[in-house]
Order: structure tokens, then C-alpha cells, then sequence
């Protein structure tokens, strides 16, 4: 007996992920019926869409990255404590800066315009995540706000810049001219946008999950956001340790940006982003906020995403549902989490 | 000079009517984070019940509908299991964004935005009366705006001279004196919440029946997390809110008049947001100077 | 007087209690005249049939937390019209047992009845109906609105669903007045000193009717003046025939103001006596139990006699920008355990904050071995050789949370221990933390538990733990055995004393008497922020009981010193 239990507490956090998840698919099927069509049906046509033959694979891909990565910067963020709800915003203005470096260097060799543009596109992103963070933590404004209004404005500030001095030669299009070769990323297939940048993007989610869960720095952000008092009372440097998770946050959403750039559209334009951190912040919150969980996550919302076009042809059921499926999950998971404190609470209590 | 008016106060309704809804929760001590999303389905739940019943007011009373669907959902999680108020507020938005784009994806077939014949703008409000020179100022104006004018008085004076404000107000500096008193501070909760959907559906059936006509996706554009600035720029005060929601609006009236001057729209877009911002720096720096 | 025999004994044993407290025959004959007129208090008669209806009883009543028994089967009959006091020391259960009265902490067993009846109370507003009123320790006022608003909260005078603030202004000041609670009501709470701030609370109560009143430690917030002012009010109604029950463990107040006292010791009723009964003495033998034999402690040579901690002059502020801790030095040396009494409340929180960095020090200065500790960075602190044991687990000791090993981790996560050029060496992590939980005995069915769902004892257990661990030079602690059963209690005294004989210095901060006659070799009492009579421990065992209870004395000594001028509240 005591061993099942001990299992049921030792994974209570993966089983209500994963429970949630089923739920929501549940709930999803219960949606897609209301249109008259087999779940069943539906969730076979998501995946056949998705994973059923090489180009649909690579397409998966394709969109898994920038998901990934935004997923990451939105779950290193809330695992520090610090809502970041500004990552579109830091997504535009790295994609930008990246963009500018090729529009205004366009001279230089290779070996050195992709680190630049890499490097520019992070670190915009990181100062825009900065603001926020500096003006909350040393003087106590509201953070959410604050990002979300910074999400406006970097998203006006690029357009502006896009339609104004950078325009490319066909001004209406609101984008930039293509960039120099040298600087992108080569497409791995002809069908879909997968580009070589899968390996950068590959490599810092990584390094960030190695950090979150294995290092030190890592396990002073759960900290400080479990419990700030605790971690200031043990030690911890709250006030620096979350500005540096605030700059990664935006670093990451940075990446996204650059690598939209660099390797799938090798230009800037307005409207780059869908949406991809606000599907980040879903994927990040329903997992909350574990980054190999959320890798898992950003799989399985590309899947779900690529294939529900291919349901949206076949059966009527719009793309939208895969959002209102995974926003459910992660409804059942805070209801999860503050169920299953609130029982362990009244066990203590006996 | 008088257009200019009217369209200070066409910007200032839904602001004013979210954020004020947003005062009282945030009185009972709720930051209700999911306006935006609640504006957005408001917005299109009016243009359904307009366009399937040929009639505003169908349309307002399915806007009030679902705001206080989402509310009590909103509440649910917020108040009554404590689930943590960011999570939760920013799921429901994304939920009611791409909720509103499936329904009218399968409703009404479309994409990107829709409108119909069939629909009724919500009528304008014409005093015959009226001396010639006040005709400009006083007309014209959207009867939702007198509306909003209405609630905002009948709020000022439940937030200042009634028993309910009193304990609204107590609910947020001390739950427990409350509870010692044998006064449910989640009921008072649910109450804000539910005042609240009603504003959230009237603005919702504004923008999309009569500021607006029809539904687009992402329409509300910001309108929602405005409406929260200004509420935490008030912290609970009505009075400074309604300084927050002038400023606001008097931006996005500025900022329209800039783009028709020939400033690039984009930078002329900026701002409102410009000035939230520095609206609530400064509205910090003068606490702690307190 | 009428000449009825009522039921027996209880008659009886009326009339020879009231004469026991040193009614005449006369006072006893309008006493009884005054209660013989029926008067309506809380919506029950007063009197009827020759008998007191209101005396109130307590039968057989047990409350428990978890493993924690705090009530054990008590007792208790109170007259009507008395000041009754209910002392004891911290933990012995007399807030508990009248929370129960109070509708907060619904018991496990027992009853409770006023005269015949059996009452039904399930929430404060329930005894409120009774007539029951209880005035805690902790205000519950909300701060910016007025008096009058405070006080009616909840029954509000209204116009329709106007609120009529004249009248309340005007009840209100009734009210005030009738019963010499002179306050203005139209101010806003946070503006009022705390003793005025306690007249609202009291007022609340007497706007709703109560015709018994339950005092909790009501003076251990309030100046000397302050204090006199409620004890007049409290005599006041007596005088209209009121019942006040009051909790208190200073006993020249008790032996000042109340008529009965009860003497309640480790949750169970030691004994009921009329004040003229007994001395301090007694009450304080009764309290504490038999002679406390004192455990010897190991003379740790005091040759080199080496400060390790030192204090000098400290000022830090309270949260409401007034001064929590006045001007307070100290020097503790290697191999000693000082220890600070005092009920909580009197700036010993923000001592111990201060003293860990996480409260800024206004003025003066701290030494660690004779380097100053400027910068409140506790992970200054921690590398320097100190550790803290907070007060408060779950706010600033846990994160509950967390599992186990995370909470177990912390203060230790940049030590070479545990971290290798930034890598968390997560083998190190669990092992430690098996050792630690089995070594401090914390039960716990696995490390991957959430700390919140520790029972408070295991909570202390595993901070103790973690913070002991540390072998540190210096020890803060603070309420070590808050909770804690007493096998743990023991366990944790013996880890104590062995960090002593072991050349470490423990500040030892702790509102049970009996812990800190235990351990200390230095006792000090610490009121409204300051230190007053630092004892040695031989000194302490023969005036134990005089220096730290009578804190009387102690007011008497600050005010001759001249304290700070009482500081706005907002």
C-alpha cells in the first residue's frame, strides 16, 4: 500500500499534467462531436496530417521550433517567479535586430554576420525583457502591465521601423529586403521552412534544461519562486537571480525571433509571429514549467497544430480547437495542483 | 473641437466601463486579469445575438451572457480554489481568442472578421430639445455612452455612501475583520465579479455594434490590458481612475489625430502605451514618496 | 433579599465565593438585587428563579491539533459580574480553550453552557448571539476606515442600503461614552496609538450587546498608562453587571485587577481560587509546576571567554515605521546560550530579522567575531559561521511547496558540498537529506514529500535540522520547540546543549519560561525593545519568577530611562 502511494507523490506532478491532458482531450473530443465528427476520427486525421508521411514531418518540425523556444522562455521566466508576459514583444525586436545587423552589414563573410545577427537578436530581446524586470524589481511596479504594454510596443516600434527606414523595395509588403546568404540558415528540405538553425535552437534548449534542473542558479529560481522570504532568508539573491532569469526569458524569445529571420523567412515583416508565445505560455503553464516537459509540450502542440489544418480540410473543425484543448489542460492542471495541496493540507491536519 | 469630444468619449466607454468593473474586484482584493479575453468574446457574442435576432439589445444581453460565463469561470478558479490569478486569467484569454475565431469559423463560416446585414447598430441617442449650440456636444453620442455615464454615477455612489462599497473596500485591507464580522468576503467577490460582466458585456457589444461595426479578430487590441493599467493606476480609487481612463483615452484620441496629421500610424499607435507606462512609474514614484 | 432555596449546592457555593472575595453580607445583598432584575444581554435572562442564569461553563472541553492535545479536558465555571483571569504560561492552552468559547476552534469534546442551556456555537457570530464577545490579541480593524465604520461592520445602520454614518458616529460615541471608552469616532483607525485602536475592538463588541467579555493578553501591547485606562474600563463593566474573562500570564496584573483566577498549565485546568487566596507565589508555582529542577549545566570554562557575537546600540525599525528594538547591545561569548524572554511582540521578530539581514539595522552595529556585519546579506551570515532557526517555519523557513531535499538544500547549494562549478551534485543533495531527516528524526514517508505537509513539529524538526548541520559558530533561535511534543522537546534542548559544550554561541529566543531557565546561561527580558535585567543563571533561580514575570517593574525602569517618542502608526 504505502508503496503506491509513495509513487502517487514522488510523480503527483507528472500524473496531473498527464491527467489534465487526457482530460482536455476528452473535453476535445466532446467539441469535435458537437460538428458531428468522430474524435476518433479527427485525432487520427491531426496525426496522419502531422507525422504521416516525410513532409509532413519536417513541416511538424518547422514549426516546432520557434513553439519550443518560446515555450522555454516563458517557463524559465514563470519557474523564476517573474511574469513575463512580454515575450511577443521581445520575439519582434530580436527578430529586428537580427534583421537590421544583415540589412546594414551586408558585406561581411558569414563566419562572422551569423554570430553578429544571433548575438544582436538576443541581446535586443534581453534589454526589452530588461526594462520590465529592472522597473518591477527595484521599484515595485506591476510587472504584468508593464510587459504587456512593452509587447505593443515593440510590436509598433519594429512595424514602424519596417514601413518606414528599413522597407524592403516592395514597400506595401511590410518587410524587409531579404537578407545577405551569407547570414541564413540553409532550408533542410524544399517543402517547409526546417533550417539548419534547428541545431542552435537544439542546443540551447539544452543548455537551459541542464540549468533549470541540474544547477545551482536553477534550483535558486524554484526558489525563489516557491517561496522569495525562503530563498532571501537561505541565502539567495532574489532581486539579481530573477533579472537574470527575466534576460534569459527574453533571450530565448530573442532566438525565436532571430531564427524566423535567419532561417525560415530570411527577412523581417510585421505579423512574423502567430502567436508563438502566447501558445508558449499554455504549453509552459500545463507543464509547469519543467522544460523537458516542455519540449514534450511544444512537440505535441506542433503535432496537434500541423495535423489540425489537415482536420480543418477534412472535417470543418477549425485549428482553434487545438487552443481551446491545450487552455482546458491547463485549467484542469492549476485545478489539479490546488486540489491536491488543499488534500494535502487536511492530511496533515489529522 | 466637438468631434474631438466625441471621440475622447467613443475611446473612453470601454474603458471606463472595464475599468471600472476592475475597481471593485480589485477593492475585494482580485486583480481580474482576463478582461481582454472577456472584451474579445463579449464583442462577438454581441454580434451573434444581434445578427440571429435582428435586435441591439439581443446582442447586449449576449454580450452580458457570456462576460458572466467567464467571470464566474474566472472566479471559480480565482476565488473560490485560490489558483493563481496569472495563470488562470492569461489562459482564459488565449482560450476566448481562439474561441471567438472558432465560433466564428463555424458559425458564421468565416475568416478574419464578420458583418452582416442583418445586424442592428446600437442607436444614437438625439435630444430633440436641445438649443442649437449645445445640438454638437451633446448629441450623437451612442446610447451605451449614457449608459456607461449612468452606471459610472450609480457605482460612485454605491462605492461611497453604501453599505456594500464600505465593506468592498474593507474586503481588500482586512479579510478577516470581515470574517470575524460573519461577512463572506468570496461572496463579495463573486458580487464584484458579476457587476463586472455586465460593464465587460456592455463594452463588448459597443466595439463590435456601434464604435465598430461587426467582428474582427483580435479586436478588443489592447483595450482590455488598458483598462487594467488604469485600474492598478487607481488602486482601488475610483477617482483616480477616472483620471487614468481621461489620460488613456485622450491618447488614443491624440494618437488617431496624429495618424490624420501624417505621422506614421505606427509610432502615432505607441502612444497609449507610452503613457500607461509612465502613468503608473509616476504614480509609484508619488506612493513612495508618501 | 428574597429568601427562596433554590437548587442546592450552587446557591451555596455562590454566596461563599462572593464572600470569599471579600463581599460583605450587604454587598452580597445588592448584588444579588442587581441580578435579580431581568436583564436582557443577548436576548437570554439574566435571572430567574433566585438562580444566576449567566455564569458560564466549560464541561469537559478537549481540542487538538493534529498529535498536539492544547485543551485537555477542562472544566470551568465563571461568575457572572466577575473579572475572571485565566493565566498560564505560553502553551498552556488558555487562548485555545477560550477560542473555543469563541466559536473559532470548534472542540473535539465537550460543552459549553450558560446556566442550564447548552450552547450551540459553531462560529464567532454564534457566540456573538450568546452575548459572547472575545477582543484578540491581534486586531482585526480595517485600517482607513473610521472608528464608527469599523465597530459596525457587519451591522451596519442603514438607510435602505444607504449607510447611515451619523447614526453609527452617534451610537458609537454612546456607546464610548457609557462605558469611559473615550475615542473620537469619526477617526480613521490607523491614525489611532494601539491602546485606542484596542477601545474599537472593545467597542465592537459592546455595540453588538455582549455581556461577557474575553480579554486576550490585552496589555501586552498597551504602555503603562494605557494599561491603567483598561483596567478601569474593565472594572467599569463589572460595575454593569458584565463578565470579563481575561487571559494574562503577568501576575501582578492578575493579582491587580481580576476576582477569580484560574491557573491552567499544559493544556489541562491546574485550579480555580478567589484572588485573596493566593500570592504570586503560588500562582506561579501553580504555573510552572513543582520546583523546576534546574539541569545542571556543564561549566564551560570561561577563560578565554571570547565574544563571538556582539551588539552595540542597535535601533530597527518595525514594520509601521515605529522602533521595535531600542538601543540594545549584547556580547555573547563562546560556549554560552543567551537567552531572551518576553512575550512576543515586543521586537523580538525584527531582533532576530535584523540580527540575519533581512531587516535593515538603523543605527548601531553588528559584530561577528569582531567583524562587522554591514550588509544584510544572510549568505554573508551563513559563510561567516552563523545559522537561524526563524520563528516562523512556514512563512520564512520552508517553502512549502517544495520537496524535502530542495528544502533541505538551502543555505548549502554554494558549497563545494553540494556544487561543482555550478553543477548541483544531486547524489550529495539526497543523501544529506536522508541523514538529516533521520538524524533530527523528522517523519516523513519520503524526501519527495512537500514540505507543507510536515506536521508543525516535523517542520521544526527538519529546519533545526538543516540549520544544526551547518555546525555553526553562532545560533540564532527563535521559538525552537513551538509545536513540538515533548520527546522532541528533549531532543532538541539536548542538540542545544551540545552545541554549547561544544564552544558555540545560541541566542536563544523563546516566550517559554520553562525553555529558557533550562538552557540559559544569561537571561534577559526583552520589553518594547529593550533588554531589561540581563540575569545570570544562578541569580535566576531565586528570582525567577519576581524579574521576568512582573513586568510592572520593568515599565517603570523605561519610563525613568526615557523612551522613544511614540511614533505615527502610518
Amino acid at each position: 500500500m504505502s508503496l503506491s502511494v509513495e509513487t502517487l507523490r514522488r510523480h503527483r506532478d507528472s500524473l496531473i499534467v498527464l491527467g489534465s491532458f487526457g482530460a482536455s482531450l476528452l473535453v476535445g473530443a466532446g467539441i469535435i462531436a458537437l460538428y458531428g465528427v468522430n474524435p476518433l476520427e479527427a485525432y487520427g486525421d491531426m496525426i496522419s496530417g502531422a507525422l504521416g508521411d516525410s513532409d509532413a514531418l519536417v513541416a511538424t518540425l518547422a514549426r516546432m521550433v520557434p513553439i519550443a523556444l518560446a515555450t522555454l522562455s516563458i517557463a524559465v521566466a514563470f519557474n523564476g517567479g517573474m511574469w513575463n508576459i512580454g515575450a511577443e514583444g521581445q520575439l519582434y525586436v530580436g527578430a529586428f535586430a537580427a534583421a537590421w545587423i544583415g540589412l546594414v552589414l551586408p558585406k561581411l563573410p558569414g563566419i562572422m554576420l551569423m554570430p553578429l545577427g544571433l548575438t544582436a537578436g538576443i541581446a535586443a530581446a534581453a534589454f526589452w525583457a530588461w526594462i520590465p524586470g529592472v522597473l518591477s524589481l527595484r521599484r515595485g511596479l506591476n510587472i504584468v502591465v508593464l510587459t504587456i504594454m512593452l509587447n505593443s510596443l515593440g510590436i509598433y516600434l519594429t512595424s514602424a521601423l519596417v514601413t518606414g527606414p528599413y522597407a524592403g523595395t516592395n514597400v506595401a509588403a511590410g518587410a524587409t529586403d531579404k537578407i545577405p546568404e551569407a547570414m541564413r540558415f540553409v532550408h533542410l528540405s524544399d517543402f517547409s521552412t526546417l533550417n539548419t538553425g534547428i541545431f542552435v535552437a537544439l542546443g540551447a534548449v539544452i543548455c537551459i534544461s541542464l540549468v533549470m534542473l541540474r544547477t545551482v542558479p536553477g534550483y535558486d529560481w524554484r526558489m525563489c519562486r516557491m517561496n522569495p522570504r525562503f530563498a532571501r532568508y537561505g541565502g539567495v539573491d532574489v532581486a539579481g537571480r530573477q533579472l537574470w532569469v527575466m534576460l534569459l526569458s527574453g533571450a530565448f524569445a530573442g532566438l525565436a525571433g532571430s531564427l524566423l529571420v535567419m532561417g525560415d523567412l530570411y527577412r523581417f515583416r510585421t505579423g512574423l509571429s502567430p502567436g508563438y508565445t502566447w501558445t508558449g505560455m499554455i504549453l509552459a503553464m500545463m507543464v509547469a514549467y519543467h522544460p523537458l516537459g516542455g519540449m514534450a509540450a511544444a512537440f505535441v502542440y506542433a503535432v496537434m497544430s500541423s495535423g489540425a489544418l489537415e482536420m480543418e480540410l477534412m472535417t470543418d473543425v477549425p485549428v482553434e480547437v487545438v487552443e481551446i484543448i491545450l487552455g482546458t489542460a491547463v485549467l484542469f492542471v492549476t485545478a489539479g495542483f490546488a486540489l491536491s495541496n488543499r488534500l494535502a493540507n487536511r492530511l496533515r491536519e489529522d | 473641437m466637438a468631434s474631438l469630444l466625441h471621440a475622447v468619449v467613443r475611446m473612453m466607454v470601454p474603458l471606463l466601463l472595464l475599468a471600472q468593473g476592475g475597481t471593485w474586484t480589485l477593492q475585494t482584493g482580485i486583480l481580474n486579469i482576463g478582461q481582454e479575453g472577456a472584451l474579445l468574446l463579449s464583442a462577438f457574442f454581441a454580434v451573434l445575438g444581434n445578427h440571429f435576432f435582428g435586435s441591439w439589445i439581443m446582442g447586449i444581453l449576449f454580450a452580458i451572457g457570456v462576460a458572466v460565463l467567464y467571470n464566474l469561470l474566472f472566479g471559480l478558479f480565482c476565488v473560490t480554489l485560490r489558483a493563481n490569478i496569472w495563470v488562470v486569467g492569461m489562459t482564459l484569454n488565449i482560450m476566448a481568442d481562439a474561441g471567438a475565431i472558432l465560433l466564428m469559423k463555424s458559425i458564421f463560416g468565416v475568416k478574419g472578421g464578420f458583418r452582416s446585414d442583418r445586424m442592428v447598430p446600437i442607436p444614437n441617442a438625439e435630444f430633440s430639445f436641445l438649443p442649437d449650440w449645445l445640438v454638437p456636444w451633446c448629441n450623437g453620442y451612442s446610447l451605451v455612452v449614457w449608459i456607461t455615464l449612468l452606471f459610472f454615477c450609480l457605482c460612485w455612489y454605491v462605492d461611497s455612501k453604501t453599505v456594500f462599497g464600505m465593506r468592498l473596500k474593507a474586503a481588500g485591507e482586512n479579510e478577516e475583520a470581515l470574517e470575524a464580522a460573519g461577512i463572506r468576503v468570496s461572496r463579495l467577490r463573486y458580487a464584484t465579479l458579476l457587476v463586472n460582466s455586465f460593464a465587460v458585456g456592455l463594452g463588448g457589444a459597443f466595439l463590435s455594434t456601434s464604435y465598430l461595426f461587426g467582428f474582427t479578430q483580435g479586436m478588443s487590441a489592447g483595450r482590455g490590458w488598458m483598462a487594467v493599467g488604469a485600474v492598478i493606476f487607481g488602486g482601488g480609487s475610483m477617482g483616480w481612475m477616472l483620471a487614468a481612463v481621461l489620460i488613456f483615452s485622450l491618447a488614443q484620441a491624440g494618437g488617431n489625430q496624429l495618424q490624420a496629421l501624417g505621422v506614421p500610424s505606427y509610432y502615432a499607435l505607441m502612444l497609449p502605451y507610452i503613457l500607461v507606462i509612465l502613468s503608473l512609474v509616476v504614480r509609484q514614484w508619488m506612493k513612495r514618496k508618501a | 433579599m428574597r429568601k427562596r432555596e433554590p437548587q442546592g449546592s450552587r446557591f451555596l457555593r455562590s454566596v461563599a465565593i462572593l464572600r470569599g472575595l471579600g463581599y460583605t453580607d450587604a454587598d452580597i445583598k445588592r448584588y444579588k438585587r442587581k441580578l435579580e432584575k431581568p436583564r436582557q444581554t443577548g436576548g437570554i435572562p439574566v435571572f430567574y428563579g433566585g438562580v444566576p442564569m449567566t455564569y458560564l461553563r466549560m464541561h469537559h472541553v478537549t481540542k487538538r491539533f493534529g498529535k498536539l492535545t492544547a485543551v485537555k479536558d477542562v472544566s470551568l465555571e465563571i461568575l457572572p459580574g466577575t473579572i475572571h483571569a485565566v493565566v498560564g504560561e505560553n502553551g498552556a492552552g488558555k487562548s485555545t480553550l477560550m477560542k473555543c468559547l469563541y466559536g473559532m476552534h470548534p472542540p473535539e469534546r465537550g460543552s459549553f453552557y450558560l446556566g442550564d442551556r447548552q450552547l450551540v456555537i459553531r462560529s464567532p457570530r454564534d457566540a456573538m448571539k450568546y452575548g459572547i464577545g472575545m477582543v484578540h490579541q491581534h486586531f482585526m480593524l480595517v485600517p482607513s476606515a473610521t472608528v464608527a465604520q469599523n465597530v459596525v461592520l457587519g451591522d451596519e445602520p442603514r438607510k435602505g442600503s444607504r449607510f447611515d454614518g451619523k447614526r453609527a458616529s452617534r451610537e458609537v460615541l454612546k456607546l464610548s461614552r457609557t462605558f469611559g471608552l473615550e475615542v473620537e469616532p469619526d477617526m480613521p483607525v490607523y491614525a489611532l496609538p494601539v491602546g485606542l485602536q484596542q477601545r474599537v475592538e472593545i467597542l465592537k463588541l459592546l455595540y453588538r450587546k455582549a455581556s461577557i467579555l474575553i480579554f486576550d493578553e490585552p496589555t501586552a501591547v498597551l504602555s503603562p498608562g494605557e494599561v491603567e485606562s483598561l483596567f478601569g474600563i474593565i472594572r467599569g463593566f463589572r460595575k454593569e453587571g458584565k463578565t470579563v474573562i481575561f487571559i494574562a500570564h503577568n501576575l501582578e496584573e492578575v493579582l491587580a485587577l481580576s476576582d477569580t483566577i484560574s491557573v491552567m498549565r499544559q493544556g489541562e485546568l491546574v485550579d480555580t481560587v478567589p484572588r485573596n487566596a493566593v500570592s504570586s507565589g503560588d500562582l506561579a508555582r501553580m504555573m510552572v509546576g513543582r520546583e523546576i529542577a534546574l539541569p545542571v549545566l556543564e561549566d564551560v570554562s570561561r577563560t578565554k571567554g571570547k565574544t563571538l557575537l556582539s551588539l552595540k546600540n542597535l535601533w530597527v525599525r518595525n514594520d509601521r515605521g515605529g522602533w521595535a528594538v531600542r538601543d540594545l547591545s549584547l556580547d555573547l561569548s563562546e560556549g554560552e546560550i543567551f537567552g531572551v524572554a518576553g512575550v512576543t511582540g515586543n521586537g523580538q521578530s525584527e531582533l532576530e530579522e535584523a540580527l540575519w539581514g533581512l531587516r535593515p539595522v538603523e543605527k548601531g552595529s553588528l559584530l561577528l567575531e569582531e567583524q562587522p556585519l554591514d550588509s544584510p546579506k544572510p549568505r554573508e551570515r551563513r559563510e561567516k559561521g552563523m545559522a537561524y532557526i526563524p520563528e516562523d517555519r512556514l512563512k520564512t523557513g520552508l517553502a512549502p511547496l517544495g520537496d524535502l531535499e530542495d528544502n533541505l538544500l538551502m543555505g548549502y547549494q554554494y558549497q563545494p558540498r553540494f556544487c561543482r562549478k555550478g553543477f548541483l551534485k544531486n547524489a550529495s543533495k539526497r543523501r544529506f537529506a536522508g541523514e538529516v531527516l533521520e538524524r533530527y528524526g523528522v517523519a516523513a514517508a519520503s524526501p519527495r514529500i512537500q514540505g507543507g505537509t510536515l506536521s508543525g513539529g516535523n517542520m521544526q524538526r527538519l529546519v533545526m535540522g538543516r540549520e544544526l548541520e551547518h555546525d555553526p559558530k553562532v545560533l540564532l533561535v527563535s521559538q525552537p520547540t513551538r509545536g513540538v511534543d515533548i520527546g522532541g522537546i528533549s531532543a532538541i534542548h539536548d542538540h542545544l546543549l551540545r552545541l554549547r559544550s561544544q564552544g558555540r554561541s545560541i541566542l536563544l529566543i523563546s516566550s517559554s519560561l520553562e525553555e529558557i531557565l533550562a538552557l540559559s546561561d544569561r537571561v534577559a527580558v526583552m520589553v518594547k525593545g529593550r533588554f531589561v535585567s540581563v540575569l545570570s543563571r544562578e541569580d535566576v533561580s531565586k528570582e525567577k519568577i519576581g524579574a521576568l514575570m512582573l513586568q510592572g517593574g520593568a515599565e517603570e525602569e523605561m519610563k525613568e530611562k526615557g523612551g522613544e517618542p511614540h511614533e505615527p502608526l502610518r
